[in-house]
């Protein structure tokens, strides 16, 4: 391409001097140079395109961006080389349609564009994965879901339906545990958005370990959607005298609901979530100089972040990417970046890139790509799926106010409500 | 709990008023659902932001350009559009809806989707009246709502100016046969109503956060304030829009907070029911 556009350009200005000659000449040099300048194996390169719906924009506009731009850096790396099957060498593209935060209406139309117009051979999404449901059975294909952690699952939707992550009780009853045994709090009382299936699923699971672990959840209340003004569930959650606070939702739910609380004068206790929000992303939602008295009681419970990771290719995708984008990657980015690699490794068990049913096969079946980054708990026979979900270790993490940013807390897995690895990190702020 | 649910509901009701009496301005003069006016308060919002964090001025500087901006837009969308349909009430509703729409997306485009926050240097006070909390962003809403409405009042009443637009929203046609300049008190009445909006940016960004559709559902709030009040009638507005954010609050500690904003439209459809011309209503369309 490159090439090409300084070829068009060239011959432009020639063409100004009126050098007919010059130009013909200048043509046949380039050509020549494109030609030789590009070995057999790259020009020989099919494309695959891979689909994907993300929320680019709207209430869920903290996580699209960042998985997009993921994605894009895991195809440079698959793209350096290529990749094989079959015998034919293939590239692959990335093509990304926003939902708007909004699947029901604006996703359910990109999902049409990718699937049946683009004909992809695979499909990546995020949210809303329920909204698809009738379209999954019209035209069913491998479905890789790299965000939509919500209880009920979302992987009885469909079977075509993959989760490359770990799904709500993988999480949310370590950070229940942790705040029992760690912190020694008794009385949750919990904020979600009445709204989002995230928060609904995280508050029937923190009600489940409460109960577990002999934790009382005193206050439980739901805000209606739009809701922008807290503090009459703020004052209802108070009145329960609870000793630490959780909120359920996404970043840009619960960033809202922090900031308001403090303003309120809840400035002294513990304040849960499972939103994997960034300091950057803190200090964007919350404002420059509130962020950091916000975010020192706060304590966020999801996947492994890649900043935190012992892996030095996890390391390197955590410089790489901050050098890049200037944000912090989360669990969900790191997910992300491994998607194309997963992909890939599929296509090539399945022999096709565009037999949806031999690659659905496949996925069902593959072992972890040894490429991937994300520290991939294999399941029985060393499968990347355990089902067709993907799991890695959970992760707690604090705030370190000296330095404005986030610590490892907490690492474990759970067993069903039981916590296991579980490795507590107490000093996670001192190499910050 | 019930002093704080006090002063919660003064604080929203002081957001809903400084929206339903600039609503209600321009309802009075035009006939006109101003809907766009969530588009004006988003974008003075993101000027206030830009100004103060990417251009580096003071706060109070950065507010005072938010409101010019939201004052000029506002004006602009009467002459670029309502004035076309001034004299067709059925096309303004969507004329208003469309306004909205296009100054939405021109904050999706310029700023971007994400939620950012609007920090003036107070965010992370908060006044303690005994076992009362009243964070400062809303001591901040309940005072500008209050300097805001007074200078209203006083500009209404007493100003050549303000009995024009008085005289106008009374009866277009007989204030124009005594000389007044209808178009003038229309580009004052939306110029008005846009710095109105910039206050609302002002006051209510620092509370939850600027986005592009940052004030579309807080809107909805301050059409019931609007209809509740008696349309085009300033004082009604400003009332009612301090019982709705009381309604609101009591319903959600006394009843239950996740129906908080079925209260305000549950009392909208009694009253449409029993009294359709809002509760202070004198038969007329009246300014202040």
């Amino acid at each position: 391409m490159g090439w090409t556009l300084r070829f068009a350009s060239r011959t432009k200005a020639v063409g100004n001097k009126g050098g007919g000659m010059w130009l013909s000449t200048v043509a046949a040099v380039a050509i020549v140079a494109i030609a030789s300048a590009n070995p057999v194996s790259a020009e020989d390169a099919k494309t695959v395109t891979v689909g994907a719906i993300l929320p680019i924009t709207g209430f869920l506009s903290t996580l699209g961006p960042p998985e997009r731009d993921a994605m894009q850096m895991g195809i440079e790396e698959i793209n350096k080389a290529g990749f094989e099957v079959g015998g034919q060498r293939y590239k692959l593209t990335l093509k990304v349609l926003d939902d708007e935060s909004n699947p029901a209406s604006v996703g359910v139309t990109d999902y049409r564009q990718l699937v049946d117009v683009d004909k992809a051979p695979v499909l990546v999404i995020a949210a809303g994965t329920r909204n698809y449901e009738a379209l999954f059975r019209r035209s069913p294909l491998p479905v890789l879901n790299i965000l939509d952690s919500t209880y009920p699952s979302i992987l009885d939707v469909d079977k075509h339906v993959f989760l490359l992550r770990s799904d709500t009780p993988a999480y949310v009853p370590g950070a229940v545990w942790y705040l029992k045994n760690v912190l020694h709090k008794g009385r949750i009382g919990f904020i979600g958005s009445a709204a989002d299936p995230y928060s609904a699923g995280i508050e029937t699971w923190v009600k489940k370990a409460a109960e577990a672990y002999d934790v009382k959840v005193v206050a439980d209340v739901n805000y209606p959607l739009g809701t922008t003004d807290f503090a009459p569930f703020i004052q209802s959650t108070m009145a329960e005298k609870p000793d630490a606070i959780y909120l359920g939702g996404v970043t840009q739910e619960v960033l809202p609901v922090a900031k308001q609380l403090y303003q309120g004068g809840v400035r002294d206790l513990p304040v849960i979530h499972n939103s994997g929000a960034t300091p950057t992303q803190a200090k964007q939602i919350i404002g420059d100089p509130l962020y950091n008295d916000v975010m020192a009681n706060n304590y966020d419970f999801a996947g492994t972040l890649p900043e935190t990771s012992e892996n030095p290719a996890t390391k390197q995708f955590y410089k790489d990417f901050l050098a890049r984008y200037h944000e912090y990657p989360d669990d969900l980015t790191m997910w992300a970046y491994d998607t194309p690699f997963v992909l890939v490794a599929a296509m090539q068990k399945a022999g096709s890139v565009t037999d949806r049913e031999k690659i659905y096969a496949a996925m069902l079946d593959m072992p972890v790509p040894p490429a991937t980054i994300s520290g991939w708990i294999p399941a029985e026979g060393g499968k990347l799926f355990h089902g067709r979900d993907a799991q890695t270790l959970s992760e707690g993490i604090g705030w370190c106010p000296d330095k404005k940013t986030i610590a490892p807390v907490f690492l474990y897995f759970m067993d069903g409500l039981k916590v296991t690895q579980e490795k507590i990190v107490s000093d996670g702020c001192k190499d910050r | 709990m019930f002093l704080q649910a006090v002063a919660n509901g003064i604080v929203l009701g002081s957001l809903f008023a400084l929206l339903g009496v600039g609503l209600t301005l321009t309802y009075g003069v035009m006939e006109v659902p101003n809907f766009a006016q969530a588009g004006v308060i988003t974008l003075a919002a993101y000027t206030m932001l830009w100004l103060n964090q990417t251009a580096a001025w003071p706060f109070g500087l950065a507010v005072l350009g938010g409101l010019a901006v939201g004052g000029v837009l506002s004006v602009l969308t009467e002459r670029l559009a309502y004035r076309f349909v001034r004299t067709r009430p059925l096309a303004a509703p969507v004329v208003a809806l469309g306004i909205l729409l296009v100054l939405d997306n021109i904050a999706l485009v310029l700023f971007g989707g994400d939620h950012v926050s609007l920090s003036p240097p107070y965010a992370g006070d908060a006044l303690h009246l005994g076992a009362v909390n009243v964070p400062a962003v809303g001591v901040a809403l309940i005072a500008t709502t209050a300097v805001a409405l007074l200078a209203l009042y006083l500009f209404l009443q007493r100003t050549r100016t303000g009995r024009a637009i008085r005289a106008v929203s009374q009866n277009a046609e007989a204030a124009a046969t005594l000389g007044i300049r209808l178009e003038q008190q229309y580009v004052i009445s939306f110029f008005i109503s846009g710095i109105l909006a910039g206050l609302a940016a002002f006051a209510y960004g620092p509370m939850y956060a600027v986005f592009p559709y940052m004030a579309d559902a807080i809107l909805l709030n301050a059409f019931v304030v609007v209809v509740l009040g008696g349309l085009g009638n300033v004082g009604g507005a400003a009332v009612c829009g301090l019982f709705l954010g009381l309604l609101e609050s009591f319903g959600a500690v006394y009843i239950s907070a996740a129906y908080q904003t079925l209260f305000g439209f549950a009392v909208l459809l009694l009253m449409i029911v029993l009294r359709p011309s809002g509760l202070f209503s004198s038969g007329a369309r009246r300014i202040a």
